[in-house]
């Protein structure tokens, strides 16, 4: 008898517990996802006038609102036409919660992947894979974006 | 075969919530949104509705078997853990969105060759809930153990006198 009730408390508590981490790992979350604002990332573009290269400087500011630390990994990767990769970088930042983590990533594209020195005219694909986990990176999401240019 | 009453209303409540609602959903809810929907979740909005349907359906058969046997009878053990292994399908089917076999990995977007997709890991959730349902099946299978030899005891045997003893 002592079995079975043993087994039942056991199992109620890893119920209760269970269901815990599930609404604490969502509200996580989402509260760093609701705290992401026009203000907490930018993007600049400068041109080496040297060499032609383009410089992408992604900057970032996340704040975390929710209870416990979260871990962020972002990766910017540009493709070519063919899906070839020109540049890629990536971070991995933890920020505690109720705090905030700044970092940057910079990428080039070569001055031959331009075609005419102009922008506009490259083809090609801008990747972005966030990658938000919190719980000692037990539970997360992982958001992959990919946008093509409007290059002829 | 006597089933029980509040079986009965738990099994109909199951059957217009989870199985007659989704399938009326089409017809209640313009299809324009469906389409929305599909093409930005990349979700057959139809076939998880459909597949709902069929949940809610096995759901109240459960419910009404469950009500029509003894608790302590061998097809009350049986159902009681076919129910509880339904119910890790259930969780495992609102993890992933509909799709059990992905255990705890949900992915929305991505459908048309979407550019934008998001995955939802929840796997130490579905893993947890796998663990929660084995322990609540041995529980099961144990508590049956030790109630069988009990109502067998408690049977009056041919002859014998009672004997007022509580029973420890």
């Amino acid at each position: 008898m002592k079995k079975t009730k043993a087994l039942g408390l056991t199992t109620r508590i890893l119920t209760v517990f269970t269901v815990v981490i599930l609404v604490l790992s969502i509200y996580n979350l989402f509260s760093f996802i609701s705290s992401v604002s026009s203000e907490t990332f930018s993007l600049n573009l400068n041109k080496n006038e040297d060499t032609g290269d383009f410089v992408f400087k992604f900057n970032a500011n996340p704040r975390n609102n929710g209870l416990l630390g979260i871990s962020l990994l972002l990766e910017l990767t540009v493709l070519d036409a063919d899906n070839r990769i020109i540049d890629t970088n990536s971070t991995y930042v933890y920020i505690e919660a109720r705090g905030s983590q700044s970092f940057s990533i910079t990428l080039t594209i070569p001055a031959e992947f331009v075609p005419g020195g102009k922008l506009q005219n490259a083809k090609g694909y801008f990747q972005m894979k966030m990658s938000v986990r919190t719980l000692g990176d037990l539970v997360g999401f992982t958001q992959i974006i990919k946008i093509g240019s409007g290059g002829t | 075969m006597k089933i029980s009453r509040k079986s009965i209303v738990v099994a109909i409540l199951i059957l217009v919530f989870f199985t007659a609602l989704p399938l009326a959903s089409p017809r209640l809810i313009p299809s324009e949104f469906f389409k929305a929907f599909s093409m930005m979740g990349g979700i057959d909005i139809m076939a998880l509705l459909n597949k709902v349907a069929v949940i809610g359906l096995a759901m109240s058969v459960l419910v009404l078997l469950k009500g029509s046997v003894e608790k302590a009878s061998q097809a009350g053990l049986a159902l009681s853990i076919i129910s509880k292994l339904f119910w890790l399908v259930i969780v495992l089917f609102a993890l992933g969105i509909g799709k059990i076999e992905n255990f705890g990995l949900a992915t929305l977007g991505g459908g048309n060759g979407a550019l934008n997709v998001v995955i939802f890991d929840l796997r130490l959730i579905a893993l947890l809930a796998t663990i929660i349902v084995a322990l609540k099946v041995i529980h099961s299978i144990l508590k049956f153990k030790e109630t069988k030899p009990e109502t067998i005891d408690q049977e009056p045997k041919p002859g014998s006198q009672p004997t007022g003893e509580a029973k420890e």
